[in-house]
Order: structure tokens, then sequence, then C-alpha cells
């Protein structure tokens, strides 16, 4: 491990001359940031890794299941275990998906789920994000280097390999394409944050990276257009485009990104799209609240993994514990991501915790309240080269195709800020690989 | 398998081509021209020839040699050194996924350099030599990795773009008619690529003597050149 911790400098060299960058806007102004990247990994033993991968799976099968279960019978509905407030009038709710079963009757093909380890070492979900999870090329190429700066580390310490995303996305793209055309990535294009990753991952994974005006509908089949107009059939697409921007025709009719009549082809069942559209009903906050409800209502299991300990004041007990304990809890606002929206009531004066009481009491439906988990520190090089702990979480990536399988590594995020809990890249946050040991 | 391109990532590569091979060249005739100012006679104007082939104004208002650095490191000049590598990351960054990250690598590292000298108004070009030792690198890469289409736009780019440098610089015929015998392979391998008329044309003039006669004439074979490829 010293030795890794002594090629830093060769590491971030490394890193830059890969670009490996995000982009940011401030007041308009596009600019690209290296993503600051911290030598000392995260390392998860096997045995804890095992739980986390049996609760991770069985989390996304449940979430897999309630999809269509939403967009179809609607039983859990229907058998009150969640409140139809909570689905219908979810802004991810997509009625236009009422019906239709994607391919493979996968929904979220990736699942970047969001935990923290509280000082017991119990791992608990913060968030599933089931729409456009980003982040997994960071750990990815951050180990190539760091194989590459300092190899007599990783001949010390067995430590899974990582390098293999690129191969499990392109082997569960192929499985959702069942050989009708071509895989694509489609990017909103290169001012988009997650550029860096769009482009990587295409390399990783063969697929054709499309632009916007790249692919068009015609006889409800998509095609991607090549040189001199060539049209090639296009059977599955990553995509990393909103919901919302996907197709002006169906969707925000001012989107330029979109693919006007993709929906018609996604009905169709001709093309299959990664993750699947309505994916938002899911990952919302508040419907967060009823994942493990989900498992043992679908899988008619216990749960593995808990969530934070969350109140909703849609219920009236919720309701009241929140107003009067505010000040000791984080407010979040389900419309809200990459920790936006994100308060705590400990940092707030007296009159923004009345406001914020009061914005609680007008829609309840709008906010979750959390207990500050006080999750571990793990520490990193501070920028006096000194070791400073900081609040990390982790993203684990869940990939179902054939199978659901949990890759083995994640994105762990780190607080710049020694005082702070929020860890996301467009909050300044760095990150650190994760190291899932063999032993 | 086959690499599929949308016709703006076949533009992107053969402008990446052009710009990579651009910037090689022109680090090379840039330390032919500091080499030779040494010698140049006191009263004559130094890299005033270098600068007019590359068709930038010699404005009286500035010295030539604070246009030099202009032409090194000014963002604003379109012909500079810096805008030449500014473009080939513009066309990179969209085909990493066909270039591969090695190669994008060596394109990164230009442009973080020159970006660097600029701010350190460095006027030693020798600072600058990892620039070409870069882009050596980056065409072994691309040998190394690229294949079919991808790797014929490339170098349709690269060989086009010399043959236009060694044009305005009036290298002797037989460089020229080197270099086209190379095009001329790609004509056949990827016709749906080029203009023939146009490229029967520039053959033609190829052959005629008068070439660099005038400024006219050189600036009519480079026009046809530069409408030869279809992408």
């Amino acid at each position: 491990m010293k030795e890794l911790l002594a090629a830093r400098d060769t590491v971030n060299v490394w890193m830059e001359r890969y670009g490996v960058r995000f982009g940011v806007y401030k007041n308009g102004v596009f600019n690209e940031q290296i993503f600051p990247f911290d030598s000392i990994p995260r390392k998860i033993p096997a045995d804890e890794w095992a739980m986390l991968e049996k609760g991770l799976i069985q989390r996304v099968k449940a979430l897999n299941m309630f999809l269509y279960d939403i967009y179809h019978e609607k039983r859990i509905v229907n058998d009150g275990v969640i409140p139809k407030e909570f689905t219908y009038e979810s802004k991810g709710y997509m009625p236009d998906c009422d019906g239709i079963t994607p391919a493979k009757n996968v929904y979220a093909h990736i699942a970047g789920i969001d935990l923290v380890q509280d000082k017991d070492g119990r791992w608990l979900v913060l968030e599933d994000n089931l729409r456009i999870p980003s982040g997994a090329s960071y750990p990815m190429i951050a180990r190539k280097v760091t194989r590459k700066a300092s190899p007599q580390t990783f001949r010390d310490n067995l430590v899974a390999d990582n390098r293999n995303y690129g191969d499990m996305l392109r082997e569960m793209m192929d499985y959702i394409n069942d050989g009708r055309g071509i895989n694509v990535i489609f990017t909103p294009g290169r001012y988009n944050s997650a550029f860096f990753e769009h482009s990587y991952l295409a390399e990783k994974t063969g697929a054709v990276l499309a632009f916007p005006g790249d692919l068009v509908v015609e006889n409800s089949n998509v095609y991607y257009i090549g040189i001199n107009r060539r049209k090639h059939r296009v059977g599955a697409i990553y995509r990393r485009v909103s919901d919302e921007y996907m197709d002006p025709l169906a969707f925000e009719p001012s989107s330029l990104l979109g693919v006007p009549n993709l929906m018609e082809s996604y009905r169709a069942g001709n093309v299959g799209v990664i993750n699947a559209f309505g994916n938002g009903v899911a990952d919302d906050k508040g419907i967060y609240y009823f994942v493990p409800k989900m498992v043992s209502y679908y899988l008619n299991e216990e749960p593995i993994l808990s969530n934070a300990p969350t109140y909703l004041p849609f219920f009236k007990e919720d309701f009241d514990y929140i107003i009067k304990n505010v000040k000791k809890l984080v407010i979040k606002d389900v419309a809200e991501a990459g920790g936006y929206g994100v308060m705590f009531g400990r940092d707030m004066s007296p009159e923004r915790l009345e406001e914020v009481k009061n914005l609680i009491i007008q829609d309840p439906r709008r906010w979750i309240a959390q207990e500050v988990v006080d999750f571990i520190d793990l520490d990193i090089i501070d920028e006096n080269s000194n070791p400073s702990p900081r609040k990390c979480d982790l993203r684990a990536f869940v990939v179902t195709g054939r199978e659901t399988k949990v890759w083995k590594s994640g994105l762990t995020r780190f607080s710049r800020d020694p005082h702070s809990f929020v860890v996301n890249s467009s909050q300044g946050g760095g990150f650190k690989d994760t190291w899932v040991m063999e032993k | 398998m086959k690499t599929i391109l949308s016709e703006n990532k076949a533009n992107c590569l053969y402008w990446l081509g052009r710009y990579a091979e651009r910037g090689y060249i022109m680090l090379h005739l840039m330390r032919r021209a500091y080499d030779e100012v040494i010698d140049v006679p006191v009263g004559e104007v130094p890299y005033s020839d270098f600068l007019e082939k590359l068709d930038v104004y010699v404005s009286s208002e500035f010295t030539t040699s604070y246009q030099m650095m202009m032409q090194i490191y000014d963002p604003n000049t379109v012909t500079s050194l810096r805008s030449v590598i500014e473009m080939m990351m513009n066309n990179a960054i969209v085909l990493r996924s066909e270039i591969y990250s090695e190669s994008f690598s060596y394109i990164e590292l230009c442009r973080d350099l020159i970006r660097k000298k600029a701010d350190a108004k460095e006027m030693n070009i020798t600072e600058l030599q990892p620039i070409t030792d870069w882009l050596l690198a980056f065409w072994g890469s691309i040998r190394e990795r690229v294949r079919g289409q991808v790797y014929a736009l490339l170098e349709i780019g690269r060989l086009v773009e010399h043959l236009d440098m060694y044009i305005r610089f009036e290298y002797e015929k037989s460089r020229l008619h080197e270099i086209w015998s190379m095009i001329e392979k790609y004509m056949v391998t990827e016709p749906e690529l080029f203009d023939k008329g146009k490229a029967d044309l520039f053959a033609n003039l190829l052959e005629s003597d008068g070439i660099y006669t005038s400024k006219e004439s050189k600036d009519l074979i480079l026009e046809i050149l530069n409408s030869i490829v279809l992408v």
C-alpha cells in the first residue's frame, strides 16, 4: 500500500492523460474538471461483500418486479402496500409506459445503489438510482492506472479484478438486443457532465457511441445513420439521456436531443432501451421508503439490506415526528438529485427551520426526512499530503440481463470538505477505488 | 467487426488526421524558421516568409517575433499551433471509442502542454519537442490499434494535410508525387470518400510546371486539393 501512496502523483498524471474528467456548468459556462482521485482504496472484505452482493441482488430483483407490476397489474397498490400517491403522482411515473413490457422484461438493467456503512459496520441503502446511474468508469480506469503505477500493491493484495465492467455491460446489451441489430450508447453530447464515461464505456463495450441526430425511426425500427446515409438497424440503446428528452413526439416536444418516434419502436418491442422508460417511479426518494416492503411482497423474503431510518411526512405519525424533530433530521426534496435539495436541520437557522416546516406542511408528498446516519469515515490524503478522515458513500452497480449480477467494485465518493456529508461529484466530491477482497 | 461510422464521425476522423499532421509539420517548419532566422541579414524581416506561407497577414504594427509567438500560442489565431492542437482535441474527443484511450491520451498530452507553455509564455521552441514526440506516438498507436475505414479516414486526412503543407512551403514535386500516390491507393479501396473529378483535376495540375509560379496558381491547386475528400 505504501508503494501505491507513493505513486500518487504518477496516478494523477495518468488520469489526466486519459482525460478522466467531468463537466460542470457554472453561471452558464461549461468547464471540464479533473474528478479528484484519492489513492487510498475502500477495502471490502470477502465475507462482507458476499452479504452485500446477496442484498443488492435481492433489492434490484424486487425493484424490477415492482416496475413490471406498476405498469401492468398494479397489485402492490391495489393490495395497499404502497399508497397510490407515491406511484401515479410520482414525477417519474410515465403513463405512456402502461402495459408495455420491455425486452426480456428487464427494467433496471443498470442499477446504481448508494450505500453507507454506519459505525457498527452495518450497510444502509441511501438511494436507488434506476434511471441513468453514472460513475462506474472512474474506478474502472483508476484500477487500470493504479495497477500500472504500483504493480506490487496488487501482487500483495488479492483484489477482485474490476476491469470486466465493459464485458458485463456488453453481455447484458447483447441479451437485450437479441440479435436485432447493433448496440449503441446514446449520449447527449460532449458537453454533458458525464461525457468521459459515455465515450469510455463505448470503447470498453464495443458499442457505437451515438449522438443526437444519429438515430432515426422508420417503420417502427431504429436505425443508426452511417456514411452516405446508410442505415444500420439498432437492437439496443444504452441511453444516457433522461426519459423526457428521448422522444420529442412522445415526451418533451422541445427536445432537440431525442429520437422522434422512438417510443413507438420501443412499444412495438423492436428495440431494447437501457434503462427502461418510466424507471423514475422506482427511484423516487418517496418510493425508496417502500423498497424493503417490496422485497417482502414480491419475493416473500426478509430484506437483507436496510434503508437509512426514513420518515414520510405523508403519514400522520411520521409527520408529527418530523415537525417535532426537524432540527436533528436531514430533509430531502424527492424531486431533486445529485446532492441538491438536501438540507441538514442542524445547519439551519431558526427562521429557515420554520420555512422548511411550512414547506413540509404545504406539500408533505414532496419531502422525506432521515435520521443523520453517522457513517464511517475513510482516510484520504489531503492537500497537505496527510491522511485525513472524510465521509464516504459507495455506489454499487448491479447489472441485470440474463441474470442479476453485482460488479465487484463500485464508486466510493468522498466529501472534500471535512465537515460535510455531501459526497456528490457535482458538489465538489472526489472518488476512491473500491477493492472487493478475494479473501 | 466492421466499425460503423456516422458522417459526423467520419468528418472528425478526417480532420483529426489533418490537424495532427498540421501540428507535426508546423512544428518542424517552425524549428526550421527559428534556425534560419539566426542567419537573416540585418534589415530583413524575420519569419515573414514562414508566416505568409501559412496565409498569416504580416502586420507592420507588431514585430514578426511577436507575431511568431502569436502563431504558436494565440488561441484566437485560427492558424496558430495552439488552435491546431485545440482542434485536434475537439475532433478526438468524440472518437475515443474509435481510436481508443491510448491514442487519445497523446492528443490530451499535446493539449495540456501547449496550454501550460502558453500560460508560461515559453519562447524556447525546444520546450515543445514533446508535442512532436507525442504526435509520432499518436500515429504509432493508430497504426497499432486501428483498422478499416477508421484508419483510412485518419490516414487520408494525414496525407492530404501533408500535401497541403508541402505545397504551401513549395516542396519539390517529386515529394508531392510520392504523397499523392499514397492517396491514390485509398481512391481504389475507399472510392466513396473521394470526388473523382476533382482528384483527376488535381492530378493534372500536379503534372503541370506552373504550380509555384504565382500565388493564384498555388491557391488554385490548394483549393482543389481541399475539395477532393467527400466528408
